[in-house]
């Protein structure tokens, strides 16, 4: 056989998914970074580290689900939700101290009602969070009767002026997050489960795991994210207009995809992937900006890179599937 | 050193109103093996699902050492000695060796990060033990079913097993992993863990076990040393009637060409293979693991691109897609029963016209239900399906057995003209085997050509007319009956190509 057409067969098939990310990641930074002379500087990388953060969290959570073969439809309405009640309070004098356990406890219900739909009832997880993303954004309207809200400077100020060296505190948080969640991930046996459980489910149910319990915990650590993330994005915008958070399950789901989590389960990290992959869609975002390219060229980039992503995705996994 | 260490009496299950063990007695001494077979449908599943915790039974005794077993759940029964190693193995193909051994009770350290390091040592030790050498922090997706079977083994002998439960153990195994098996099987009982040894082959359930037991329609026919048994007997006890030839042949005239495969080529899976079929032939196809036997027929089939060469059908040449096969009346019963022949969560009904949805079509291209009703009837009287309603009893509930009745049903609800046919009987028990033959044979007395793919010798030497061997991805011989000896059929398939 031609070891020619082997050799760039391995690569398409086998480099080429595996580590093309990375490169397109290289590629992407140089292209930007020749385009425009600001997009290197450190100013700008803080931006760009800035902008990933909510939604960097909320992968994380997202990152659960996926690999246990689900997916998490609801998590725009859980930024939502919890951006309205946070806001709620930060309008009504509420700190921190009161702020931070409130997103954690928003998120936590919506997990929870994922999770005990999927996990508990067996419900398709695309059916239930569709239709908890649906019900949960009607809810936070009718409570906020539709009204955007602006926040106050101080708690804004709190969290995003911060820094460590730098470094501004949420990014370090952000980062926190990904790395607790990979070693989570890795290193403990309900993250071991997690990659079991999509892999194989009756399989895991058949060696005595409680595929019940680690598929709601799943779900639970997703919403728990999607609130924080909630939370920052109300307190970064400076408000909470009635649109927050929509269509960005789909954000959150491709940068994951993205960054090497198989939509069929069982596979793909936190780190480095899913992140390198919320980095990707951020520098995407920010380059066009700083290039002023056409605004509505930014769906239509993010649309390419996330068809392209899952049909990587799919060509990687079809040999185990078949 | 005939100490008893499990004892059954009197188990029994209903499932709804279906009584599936009505009593059962079994005995099982340390450190011996002993063989369980039965037609599918006969309750071994459910007697052993019973032993390993995974269902409970209705009423009965069980004693494992003499103290009362109550297994609340399969990881209890782990805990108590039992462990099951199923058909489908419970691993995880995107974790590495040493994480399936002990994914069910992964090790910490500090009751929180896994203990790596102590996985790996211990992993190799167990594996060790049973002869095994591989790299334990690869995915156990890397390495062949032989090896994955010795690694669920050295899963169960991590805890203290007493008793190991196998189903079907070999189906995917070769030769030479089938050997390692039994020779770690032996290992074990002399080590004194007791055997339950669940198969559909009898020369290794001979070989094997201490002693055989017979269960049918969920009573115990009988369980007796196996020096005082041979297979005729085995097979009466398991059917209930005694089956004179295992494999019914009938004298056919077969007509014209039928199919025609000429210099089929597919880079590194078979070169340059050329035969046909006639009208009304059964001919078979032999080879070992690895020979290229599926991957000829699923290129035939279309279901696999080839290179080169090709398909005719009557002098008429076919696209290499199933649908143009199916077009042309071929059929194609897969070797993958569970992933690619029926659909496991629709009804037999579905299943069952799903390649002839045009046979039952009414007005406006909806489904006529009366045609389907009758048209399925049809089918489950001709291939005896025991089913107690098809439009509602799922794929999935039905034993290996009545599922691939129901594969190869789906391709008579119009008579095929060719029949390609992968390991037709694999998984599947004797009486249901006699059947399928039986089906095979008035195909070809209507004229279908049949070609059969099978890894057991006897089964094609006995009702094929003639038998093609593949060695190495090439044609290395052919033969037509009367010529057939084992020894002839076997130079062939291990001919260098």
């Amino acid at each position: 056989m031609n070891t020619n057409e082997l050799s760039a067969k391995k690569f398409l098939v086998d480099v080429l998914p595996r580590y093309g990310f990375y490169l397109f990641f290289a590629l992407l930074i140089a292209v930007f970074a020749l385009l425009s002379p600001t997009f290197l500087t450190f100013g700008n990388i803080v931006g760009i580290l800035l902008q990933s953060t909510s939604i960097g969290i909320a992968v994380v959570g997202m990152t659960f689900v996926i690999l246990t073969a689900g997916i998490d439809l609801s998590a725009g309405t859980t930024i939502f939700f919890s951006a309205t009640i946070c806001g709620h309070l930060i309008g009504n004098g509420s700190g921190l101290v009161t702020v931070i356990p409130a997103a954690i406890l928003c998120g936590a219900v919506m997990g929870a009602i994922n999770g005990v739909a999927i996990a508990r009832f067996k419900v398709t997880p695309f059916i239930a969070t569709l239709a908890t993303m649906t019900f949960g954004r009607g809810l936070t309207l009718t409570f906020s009767q539709a009204k955007a809200q602006y926040l106050s400077g101080e708690i804004q100020n709190m969290l995003m002026n911060s820094n460590v060296a730098g470094i501004p505190t949420i990014v370090l948080c952000m980062l926190l997050v990904f790395v607790a969640g990979d070693v989570v991930l890795r290193w403990t046996p309900f993250g071991r489960w997690i990659y079991a459980i999509g892999h194989n489910d009756a399989a895991a149910e058949k060696i005595g795991l409680s595929v019940v319990r680690i598929k709601f915990t799943a779900y639970l650590i997703a919403g728990i994210t999607a609130g924080i993330a909630g939370l920052i994005s109300s307190v970064r915008v400076g408000a909470v207009m009635p649109s927050l958070g929509m269509g960005q399950e789909f954000v959150i789901i491709s940068c994951a995809v993205l960054g090497g989590v198989s939509l069929f389960g069982g596979k793909g990290h936190a780190l480095p992937g899913a992140l390198v992959g919320v980095l990707i869609i951020s520098c995407i975002e920010n380059g066009l900006v700083l290039i002023n390219a056409n605004p509505y060229l930014y769906t239509v980039v993010r649309g390419v890179v996330i068809y392209l992503s899952v049909m990587i995705d799919s060509i990687q996994n079809r040999g185990e599937l078949r | 050193m005939d100490e008893t260490i499990l004892e059954l009496h009197g188990i029994r299950k209903s499932f709804a109103s279906v009584r599936v063990l009505e009593g059962v007695d079994l005995t099982l001494k340390r450190g011996k093996v002993l063989g369980v077979v039965g037609e599918n449908g006969a309750g071994k599943s459910t007697l052993m699902n019973i032993l390993g915790g995974i269902i409970k039974r209705d009423s009965g005794e069980m004693l494992l050492e003499g103290a009362v077993y109550e297994p609340k759940n399969p990881n209890d029964a782990k805990k108590k000695g039992i462990s099951f190693i199923h058909q489908e193995l419970s691993l995880f193909g995107n974790l590495s060796v040493k994480e399936n051994l002990f994914i069910d009770g992964l090790p910490t350290k500090g009751g929180v990060l896994v203990n790596y390091p102590y996985m790996s040592k211990r992993a190799k030790e167990a594996l060790a033990l049973l002869g095994v050498r591989v790299n334990v922090d690869k995915p156990i997706d890397s390495y062949s079913m032989g090896i994955r079977q010795m690694v669920e083994i050295a899963k169960s002998l991590l805890r203290d097993t007493r008793v190991l439960i196998f189903d079907e153990p070999t189906t995917s195994l070769s030769q030479v992993e089938k050997e390692d098996l039994f020779k770690v099987i032996g290992d074990l009982t002399e080590k004194g863990v007791s055997i339950i040894y669940i198969s559909h082959v009898l020369e290794d359930v001979f070989a094997l076990c201490e002693d055989i037991c017979v269960i049918r329609d969920g009573k115990v026919i009988g369980q007796k040393p196996t020096s005082r048994l041979d297979k005729d007997a085995v097979v009466k006890m398991m059917v209930g009637r005694e089956i004179t030839d295992l494999y019914p042949y009938i004298q056919k005239n077969p007509g014209k060409d039928m199919l025609k495969i000429e210099d089929l080529t597919s880079q590194g899976k078979f070169e340059d293979v050329s035969f046909d079929l006639r009208q009304g032939e059964i001919v078979g196809m032999f080879g070992l693991v690895g020979a290229g036997r599926s991957e000829v027929a699923r290129a035939i089939f279309g279901v696999d691109p080839y290179d080169s060469g090709s398909v005719s059908i009557e002098g008429e040449a076919i696209a290499p897609t199933p649908q143009a096969c199916i077009a042309k009346g071929v059929a194609f019963v897969t070797e993958n029963r569970k992933e690619e022949g029926v659909l496991l969560t629709k009804s037999i009904q579905e299943n069952l016209t799903l390649v002839d949805l045009d046979g039952i079509r009414g007005k406006f291209a909806s489904i006529n239900k009366a045609k389907e009703r009758s048209a399925c009837k049809r089918i489950i009287d001709l291939v005896k399906i025991k089913t107690y309603d098809p439009a509602k009893q799922e794929a999935r509930q039905l034993s290996g057995g009545n599922q691939q009745k129901v594969v190869i049903g789906k391709w008579l609800m119009k008579a095929p003209r060719v029949f390609i046919m992968d390991e037709p009987t694999r998984g599947v028990d004797v009486g249901a085997k006699f059947e399928i033959y039986n089906y095979i044979n008035d195909l070809a007395a209507q004229n279908t050509a049949v070609l059969i793919i099978s890894s057991e010798m006897e089964e094609l030497m006995g009702i094929c007319d003639r038998i093609l061997v593949l060695s190495k991805g090439r044609l290395t011989g052919e033969m037509k009956r009367g010529d057939y000896t084992q020894q002839a059929i076997m130079e062939y398939a291990v001919m260098g190509g």
